[in-house]
């Protein structure tokens, strides 16, 4: 009697874990399923998007871009802000391309407010990538400095 | 006795069997599935990755062909044109010492422009104005502001894009 019972019991639970077992395969199998159709799903719509054709390429959606929302008078605008009174702007140079790259040159009354304008430069959330060049400090300052306007997008 | 014995016996020999052909390859088979699964999630945290720079770019293209400078529909958008209509800004700007050279382009432009100007600060400003303008058709490349003795002095490249297809 006592070998029948453990013969029953051992097929019991040899039989309770191939259930259980052949749930959890099919718990995976689905949880593959639903994985491979959402990255199935995500290939198509890139595939879909870089198929896509605009009028436009990067660098050229960028100068549009730039022009519509960083025109001359807005950076010259943004640049007034910065511009402490003894320091002046004697020429800009914007060039529209991937991005908006300026090129200034300043002339200072005094070094101090040369310094002052860098400083509220890099304040400024107007600007980045600021990188002063040449400078003269004899007196009155001579000075160069490039900057990036922040992208519009 | 015998007879029970055999009886568990084939009961023990019937729950190994049910091990070996049926736990085992579902075992074997969840565990493959787990790890193709692991593999797939992978490949779509990636996928995911890729499709976000994909529609960001897609939406910075989409917002600026919405942007895109056009003429009014039904407007030449020929070389002479784009420069009749640069020749009427810089009248309208009141400019002086004017240089212009509009020369056509390859597609999406139809012109090449190249321009400089004196004026006041706020001639120059309300002449880039009108450059910049939507329906002006151009697309900045370079500007220069100079400073001088006489006013400021406008150098500028543009780009005119023409009527959208």
């Amino acid at each position: 009697m006592a070998w029948i019972a453990a013969g029953a019991l051992a097929l019991c639970l040899s039989t309770a874990w191939a259930i259980v077992a052949r749930r959890e395969a099919s718990r995976a199998r689905e949880s593959l399923n639903a994985v491979s159709s959402e990255l199935s799903r995500i290939e198509e719509q890139i595939h879909k998007l870089r198929a896509t054709k605009f009028a436009a390429d990067e660098t050229l959606a960028s100068q549009i871009l730039l022009t519509a929302q960083a025109s001359p008078p807005v950076v010259l605008a943004e640049l007034e802000k910065t511009l402490p009174n003894d320091v002046r702007l004697t020429r800009l140079s914007l060039s529209y391309g991937r991005q908006l790259e300026l090129e200034m040159q300043l002339a200072a009354r005094r070094p101090e407010a040369y310094d002052d304008f860098l400083a509220r430069l890099d304040r400024a959330t107007a600007f980045r990538n600021i990188s002063p060049g040449m400078e003269s400090r004899e007196g009155a300052v001579q000075a160069t400095v490039k900057a990036r306007f922040r992208s519009p997008w | 006795m015998s007879g029970s014995r055999g009886v568990g016996i084939v009961l023990f020999l019937l729950a190994a069997l049910v091990y070996l052909l049926v736990s085992m390859p579902a075992r074997q088979a969840a565990d493959e599935a787990a790890e193709q699964t692991e593999r797939a999630r992978a490949q779509r945290r990636e996928a995911g990755t890729r499709l976000a720079a994909v529609q960001k770019r897609a939406a910075f293209l989409t917002r600026a062909v919405a942007l895109m400078p056009q003429l009014p529909a039904g407007r030449d958008s020929s070389v002479q044109s784009v420069r009749s209509r640069i020749v009427r800004s810089l009248r309208e700007a009141g400019v002086s010492h004017v240089r212009l050279e509009v020369k056509p382009a390859a597609a999406p432009a139809v012109a090449d422009i190249s321009l400089s100007a004196e004026s006041s600060f706020e001639g120059v400003i309300r002449l880039i104005r009108h450059v910049v303008s939507r329906d002006s058709g151009l697309v900045l490349e370079r500007v220069a502001l100079n400073s001088g003795p006489s006013g400021l002095t406008l150098t500028l490249e543009a780009a005119a894009l023409g009527n959208a297809p």
